[in-house]
């Protein structure tokens, strides 16, 4: 890597950095007790990025050919100018490790595959016709070294567990499922069978549930969903590329009051193990926590090495990128609001008609407009503070700005949980949370 | 190559597949005005699948000098895996139809994406002064695949395939758009897009209630694709996950309604001459007014059912094929989309919605947020409405349909016209 490095530095490149992921996957699927993948993926991609009279070229190959890959980059640079700038960085040298209480190499893939076909525990679930398991470790070797004398070598596990159960009764089915991620070893797989058999209750539970009516209510929101939207309501707007693209509705508003006084979020990569735990970013940056928001009061963005440069800030480590083929841009990491002092019984006590809603497939954010949408996995009708009955595909939307002033209780019991976020066709592991949160009035949408 | 690991893993295993990939990426992003990220890459993989008895093993590697090492992990995969009691044999040999591989996009660089790109930016200064581009991006790629088995498939293809992506910003406005093509793109279409984004800057509020929608070919292509591609995949019907696993010859959708799958579709974007097992392209007839014909197959599902391939398989080197639609073509309507348009006294034309990956691609439920949409009042499209929300499910709504003559491209593979049905609306 060291030889690319100067190869560069003599055709006279400002900066560079040579990186190499090498690593190997497995995966094992199971599908109604039959399994579906067993699959091992041994996968090393090369990539390197230059500055050359004010032109930025990355170029990336999964064949070790260094010098080829300098003179391509070099080649990118020269077509497009842009008069780029890097601020300048301490040099530092890191050595990670990902701790694994087991790590994934010592247990056999025999072993394996029986521990995850022994969580189809269906049998006490009469109307789960259906159940999916997809177990995925990656062990991979990162290194990273740039021209200003920074070198990073990360011996890294990613361990994670999907389940999955379907049930069906009459014409109706349902489907439901849980997630967990993170920089760790097997032992991600303690807890999965209680995780599949909370997972099969729910998609039962379901098939009884019912569309909610739509419209603007009261809403408490649990941990995941309040995660959610710390991540997709906030984060994403706070992100500096789309601030200087003139794409977010935060663009002028650091220093603003923007929430509620209790509204504390962070982006956090320095959790370690988590999914979305960040210890040096994809440029050479070193992990931090970042307050995005300080009781209502917007404080900063979310910045890589560029965004920095051009907004005169200091880069916060949020140089993030899918793989190396891909460019690193602002992403965040584990993105969460802070605890208040509520207890979850004050926010039902205060809801006459309204709804608490729970989990979430997903969402999404316009961060030009601040609309943004997300939906629960399911909730249940509040009526006159008390829970009523089920309901079922329920989504929340809004606009950024409106809503953060709505969210008037914090609990004090904050949960993460992780997902994938998607961006400019990117996916890269994130973690969110929330505490229970009461939100004024929000925009529910239902087919009832 | 193929030849050597072919020769490698032959006496060893009952039966085998070689899957080769290489890719060449070039991608430049603009964000304003500036060039913003500019890349080139070349990636280069290998997938075996191997079979002793019914159980199946699958390896892959990016690092093709180590060939032999990824076969004998295949091996040792299968050795330890259960027999898969379903499975009958790789792909047979087929009759592929010759489809027209164009060449135009091998010569595509980063000059020619420089004066796409500066085209773009003055076609957006002529049309308004005011709307500026927050970013965009072109990307080019160009692939190879050959794909060797024991069943003697030995079939080799090229895939060449360029995207765009734009985002206008004008104040507190933005509207974002894409186009795809086999062939290199021209900025031409941008007056348009930015006429209706001028249009769509005043915004109004709808009501709520069930109204008429005219889905755009873009937000029915979406819908589409996150809940009819789960219910015609063969895996979902032969699990008895899909809505239609019992409904061969039923009546499912309006009549109006047929759906066919053309991977040989001149000029189609997802055409080729056959999938990623080898079994060759054809045209698959799902829906035939309003009755459910048929569903999309790849080898494994084929044999089981023994009803063959329908040349749906999709994989990477590192995947196990999976079901996914080709060209999908919706048939047009006989009515003008300006005759559908204007047929609704008040309503909503919707062209994206937000929230996709949240639709229930098993039963089709759906609650979104209209992403652009915009008033349709007197048979006029109108103002760009905000703070909406639609509801309902693919399947009831679909029995009731109003199809435009026009067929236009959805994205991903999708050719339908505009369809007129009704939901529910919410608004803010």
């Amino acid at each position: 890597m060291h030889a690319v490095l100067e190869y560069a530095l003599e055709k006279g490149v400002g900066y560079a950095e040579v990186k190499s992921v090498a690593g190997e996957r497995t995966t094992i699927e199971v599908l109604d007790r039959e399994v579906k993948e067993l699959s091992s993926n041994t996968s090393q991609l090369f990539s390197v990025r230059v500055l050359y009279k004010g032109g930025e070229g990355i170029a990336f190959s999964s064949k070790k050919e260094g010098k080829d890959l300098v003179e391509k980059a070099l080649a990118a640079a020269r077509s497009f100018r842009k008069g780029v700038k890097l601020p300048v960085l301490k040099a530092f040298q890191k050595k990670i490790k990902t701790k694994c209480e087991v790590h994934p190499k010592d247990i056999s893939l025999e072993e394996k595959k029986k521990d995850v076909l022994r969580l189809d525990v269906r049998d006490n679930f009469k109307r789960v016709n259906s159940c999916r398991m997809l177990y995925t470790e990656s062990v991979k070797n990162v290194l990273f070294e740039n021209s200003e004398g920074t070198s990073v070598e990360w011996d890294d596990v990613v361990s994670g567990i999907m389940v999955q159960a379907f049930a069906k009764e009459g014409i109706k089915s349902e489907n439901f499922y849980d997630v967990d991620r993170g920089h760790k070893g097997y032992e991600i797989l303690e807890g999965a069978r209680e995780k599949m058999q909370e997972t099969m209750r729910m998609a039962e539970a379901l098939l009884s549930a019912k569309h909610p009516i739509g419209g603007v209510f009261p809403v408490v929101a649990d941990q995941r969903l309040g995660g959610v939207f710390a991540h997709e309501a906030v984060g994403h707007g706070c992100e500096a590329d789309l601030v200087l693209q003139n794409n977010s509705l935060l663009k002028n508003k650091i220093g603003k009051k923007i929430g509620a006084d209790g509204l504390t979020l962070i982006d956090d990569g320095t959790r370690e193990g988590v999914y979305g735990w960040v210890p040096v970013d994809d440029e050479g940056v070193e992990g931090q926590k970042t307050v995005l928001i300080d009781c209502g009061v917007l404080k900063s963005f979310l910045h890589s090495r560029e965004t920095a440069a051009k907004m005169n800030a200091v880069p916060t480590g949020n140089g993030r990128a899918e793989s190396l083929a891909y460019p690193a841009i602002p992403r965040m990491r584990c993105t969460y609001i802070n605890e208040g002092d509520a207890s979850f019984e004050e926010m039902l006590s205060g809801v006459k008609e309204g709804y608490y809603l729970k989990g979430t497939t997903g969402g999404e954010v316009n961060p030009a407009t601040g609309e943004f949408l997300f939906n629960a996995q399911y909730g249940f009708k509040v009526e006159k503070g008390d829970l009523a009955e089920m309901v079922k595909a329920v989504s929340l939307q809004g606009s950024i700005l409106k809503i953060l002033p709505q969210i008037v209780l914090f609990g004090k019991d904050l949960k993460f949980s992780h997902g994938t976020c998607g961006k400019n066709g990117q996916g890269v592991p994130v973690s969110d949370g929330a505490p229970h949160m009461l939100l004024e009035k929000a925009q529910v949408g239902g087919q009832g | 190559m193929m030849g050597e690991v072919e020769d490698y893993v032959k006496g060893k295993v009952d039966a085998y597949e070689i899957f080769y990939e290489k890719s060449e990426v070039m991608s430049v992003s603009l964000q304003g005005n500036n060039p913003d990220n500019v890349s080139e890459g070349i990636s280069e993989g290998l997938g075996v699948r191997v079979v002793l008895g019914k159980k199946i093993g699958l390896a892959s590697t990016l690092n093709l000098s180590r060939f032999k090492e990824c076969c004998d992990t295949a091996i040792k995969i299968a050795k330890l895996n259960n027999p898969d009691h379903h499975f009958v044999k790789f792909q047979e040999k087929g009759k592929y139809s010759e489809v027209k591989e164009n060449k135009e996009l091998a010569s595509f660089g980063f000059e020619e994406i420089k004066k796409y790109l500066e085209d773009l930016r003055s076609e957006v200064k002529d049309a308004d002064k005011k709307t500026k581009i927050a970013s965009a991006n072109y990307t080019r790629a160009l692939g190879e695949c050959r794909i060797k088995n024991s069943e003697g498939v030995d079939v080799e293809w090229q895939t060449a395939f360029n995207s765009r992506y734009c985002e206008l910003v004008q104040g507190k406005n933005a509207l974002g758009f894409t186009d795809e093509a086999v062939v290199p793109l021209v900025p031409k279409k941008v007056a348009e897009e930015v006429k209706r984004f001028l249009l769509m800057r005043k915004k109004k509020k709808v009501g709520s209630g069930m109204m008429e929608v005219v889905m755009h070919p873009e937000a029915f292509a979406d819908l589409l694709a996150s809940s009819f591609h789960f219910a015609v995949d063969a895996e979902n019907v032969f699990l008895k996950k899909s809505v239609f696993w019992d409904k061969v010859g039923q009546k499912v959708f309006d009549e109006k309604l047929s759906i066919v799958d053309d991977a040989l579709l001149e000029g189609g974007v997802r055409s080729r001459k056959c999938d990623d097992e080898g079994a060759p392209s054809r045209k698959t007839v799902l829906v035939e007014h309003g009755k459910l014909k048929g569903f999309l197959y790849d080898s494994y599902y084929g044999h089981l059912e023994s009803k063959g391939s329908t040349g749906n398989s999709m994989r990477s080197v590192a995947s196990s094929p999976s079901i996914g639609p080709s060209n999908l073509i919706v048939g047009q309507g006989d009515r003008s989309t300006e005759e559908v348009l204007s047929s609704v006294k008040k309503g909503l034309y919707v062209k994206r919605m937000m929230g996709l990956h949240t639709v229930d691609s098993a039963s089709g439920d759906f609650s979104l947020a209209v992403a652009e949409g915009q008033l349709l009042e007197k048979g006029e499209v109108k103002e760009g409405v905000k703070g909406t929300m639609i509801a309902g499910n693919l399947y009831e709504l679909l029995k009731s349909v109003e199809l435009g003559k026009e067929r236009m491209y959805g994205g991903d593979g999708h050719y339908i016209p505009h369809v007129l049905t009704r939901m529910r609306v919410i608004g803010a």
